[in-house]
């Protein structure tokens, strides 16, 4: 189903599988070495530097040639400007297949550049188009394209957004044609989110789907992500206003309290269990938000003291954790593995920089260079 | 290594009977590394006390708790230095590995809690008096003692950004181009460039002289930005000032596109391709527009058509800049 060659993609994952092994002393290098030699890797994927810089040049020359013919043709592109961008939507997905059967190209940022110049021009044009229709003819489209070109070209992207399309899909389809659908809303978007990320996570584990790993991972990170949404009383409470138009609290507040605070360390319990990232993020990405949804309504404390709060007990986790694996134990490290990922120190330092400017500093009256104030850089807010 | 290549490489004869073995029984039994969540966890741990804190003496500076607060920031500091200063490894001008990530976020919650110490003490108290923006000096120079001393890279982040502001200029990622007013205000750009140009050379030093070789890539990085956007701004803002910015742009081209390739660093190179886009596009549809008079819609057409064609010309390029670094990329 890719555009790529699969037995290309074959010889990467062989060679990283090598190197790995060879990382963790498990084969020789001269092994890895000799699997590198008879599993060739051929197709350009280039680093990531690149990558970004062909993916901006691949996505501007589609937008100017587009600018440029609608330009020349300006009077019959005004009339039907959707049609003009769903048309060079197709062309753009054209030129990729004739692209990928010609060059020998996998994530080298040209592939990735049409395809999401391709989607994105062909959806926008559509919800566009489509506005006044009803909204489950627009998103069973937006699923069907976004789930064909997720497939050809497996990327986590698109095969994300393509799950957002799908579950709105499901929330209208319910609203349009169920009876009763309102009270059942919740439980249903929980029941597709659930099945989807056992079938996703089945699917990972298959030999077959080996080139869709990144987007399967993606896919049961959202599947965890609109399981848990769906079941939050915050969430509940503000669809059911504007979605359904229901008054008041919902319905069973209590399971909706529940869910919104059990998920997310069932979440963590089940990563650790498993020993598997996806729901271990999940959850802990989902602790931010069962601590925003309490403080949604039940303001206890002010926010500064809740920041102090709330940071000394994240600390105090992090130090328990790194004492109690000093050693690794149950086959748990706090040693950084698979450091091929180059540049975090860089990343990690920049991050700090930008989030960490310290405290509201007071107006200053004198500035190198004589100038008025103006600048104030770092801080300003808290 | 996945099981069917397991068996296929045994099958092809690549792996030797005890490999072969000794992956298939690893299968399944490795080592699970927490590394990036717990550091992410103490990433915010940080985040939020020292936010939290640091807001916390604002709000209740005519209270008597506000005294307390005070003194917890003190301790807590004091601590965090006296912990971090017990366990670090002896200092050493080349790089010195940091102890775990733990110890790492220790060094930098001393340094923010300090910070948030003396700007509390300047504000209230005028302690510094005002002379050369102390407010900002004094935790610069903290920052950049402890970047050395402690050999830590987020700290020496920070004490950059902080260098930039004592000149009144933001520097961060995100604030570069929304924090500054560089069409508004022109003082602005001469600040870029000088920072810009400090910052090179404090990079250059630090390889030349060997003194925390590894710290020259942070400081290339925040200049090399800082200066290119002060010499685009320059050629975008100030009329006829196109012949002095245009010279400062190329000439910092030139300066890290030679340094990316001394590096083999592509994060440069990129960098530099792109800068060169713009700077080039804009002097190419700058002159198109002065001709708008004979030209007319011909000059829209012809930029958009230079457009296209320098896009696929700098794909071109980093195409052939990576055949010819080819080996190994680094940052």
């Amino acid at each position: 189903m890719l555009i790529y060659n699969t037995a290309q993609l074959d010889n990467r994952l062989i060679r990283q599988d090598a190197e790995d092994a060879a990382d963790a002393v498990m084969i020789a290098p001269e092994t890895a070495k000799r699997i590198a030699a008879a599993h060739p890797y051929t197709l350009y994927s280039p680093n990531i530097f690149v990558r970004i810089g062909l993916m901006l040049a691949t996505m501007l020359v589609v937008l100017l040639a587009a600018g440029l013919v609608f330009l020349v043709m300006i009077d019959g592109a005004l009339r039907s400007i959707e049609i003009f961008f769903i048309v060079w939507g197709v062309l753009a997905y054209g030129t990729l297949e004739m692209w990928m059967s010609t060059h020998a190209h996998y994530r080298s940022g040209v592939d990735e550049g049409l395809a999401w110049m391709s989607v994105l021009m062909i959806g926008i044009s559509l919800m566009s188009l489509m506005e006044n229709q009803s909204p489950v003819g627009l998103y069973a489209i937006l699923s069907i394209i976004g789930a064909w070109f997720a497939l050809r070209t497996s990327d986590p992207g698109i095969a994300f957004c393509t799950w957002c399309c799908a579950i709105m899909l499901v929330v209208h389809f319910a609203i349009w044609y169920i009876p009763g659908a309102r009270y059942l809303l919740p439980f249903l978007v929980m029941a597709v989110a659930g099945a989807g990320y056992f079938l996703f996570t089945r699917m990972q584990r298959q030999f077959r789907f080996r080139h869709y790993d990144l987007a399967l991972s993606v896919l049961r990170l959202a599947a965890l992500a609109t399981f848990y949404l769906a079941g939050n009383y915050f969430i509940v409470h503000h669809a059911g206003q504007e979605l359904l138009g229901m008054e008041g609290t919902p319905p069973f507040p209590w399971l909706f309290w529940t869910l919104s605070l059990l998920l997310p360390p069932a979440y963590i319990w089940l990563g650790l269990r498993k020993k598997d990232r996806v729901p271990l993020a999940m959850g802990l990405i989902l602790t931010a938000a069962a601590v925003f949804t309490v403080r949604a309504y039940h303001a206890v404390m002010s926010l500064e003291t809740a920041m102090a709060l709330g940071g000394i007990v994240l600390i105090a986790v992090s130090y328990i954790a790194h004492r109690y694996l000093k050693t690794p134990k149950r086959g748990f490290t706090t040693q950084a593995m698979n450091t091929r990922s180059f540049g975090a120190e860089q990343l990690e330092g920049l991050i700090i920089a930008e989030t960490m400017q310290h405290a509201p500093q007071p107006a200053e009256t004198t500035r190198f260079g004589g100038g008025s104030g103006g600048g104030g850089g770092a801080g300003g807010e808290f | 290594m996945r099981p069917t290549f397991i068996r296929q490489m045994a099958d092809e004869g690549l792996l030797s009977e005890t490999e072969r073995l000794r992956l298939e029984a690893q299968h399944g039994s490795r080592l699970f590394s927490l590394h990036w969540e717990l550091k992410t966890l103490l990433y915010l741990g940080v985040l939020l006390l020292s936010g939290g804190l640091g807001t916390l003496i604002y709000k209740n500076i005519d209270t008597i708790g506000h005294q307390a607060i005070l003194a917890v920031i003190g301790l807590l500091c004091s601590a965090c230095f006296w912990y971090a200063n017990k366990h670090k490894a002896p200092f050493t001008w080349q790089k010195a590995e940091s102890p775990n990530a733990w110890w790492d976020y220790v060094v930098l919650l001393g340094c923010l809690l300090f910070i948030s110490f003396i700007t509390y003490l300047q504000g209230q108290y005028e302690v510094f008096g005002y002379r050369l923006g102390s407010a900002t000096f004094i935790p610069m120079v903290v920052l950049f003692a402890s970047a050395y001393y402690f050999d830590h890279l987020g700290v020496l982040s920070l004490a950059i950004t902080n260098f930039a502001a004592w000149l009144g200029i933001a520097i961060t990622p995100v604030h570069i181009l929304a924090g500054n007013h560089f069409g508004v205000e022109s003082r602005l750009i001469g600040t870029a460039l000088i920072a810009g140009g400090v910052l090179t050379l404090a990079g250059y030093a630090s390889t030349h002289f060997r003194k925390k070789a590894h710290f020259s890539f942070t400081y290339y990085n925040f200049a090399m930005h800082i200066f290119c956007i002060g010499a685009l701004s320059g050629m975008f803002f100030e009329d006829g000032l196109l012949l002095l910015y245009t010279p400062a742009l190329v000439a910092a081209l030139v300066f890290y596109y030679f340094l990316g390739i001394r590096l083999r660093s592509f994060y440069f190179l990129l960098m530099t391709v792109i800068y060169g886009y713009i700077g080039a596009g804009y002097l190419v549809i700058f002159t198109l527009v002065q001709g708008w008079e004979s030209l007319e819609m011909g000059a829209i057409y012809l930029s958009i058509i230079y457009l296209i064609a320098s896009s696929i010309f700098m794909a071109r390029l980093l195409i052939r800049l990576h055949r010819k670094l080819k080996a190994d990329a680094h940052i």
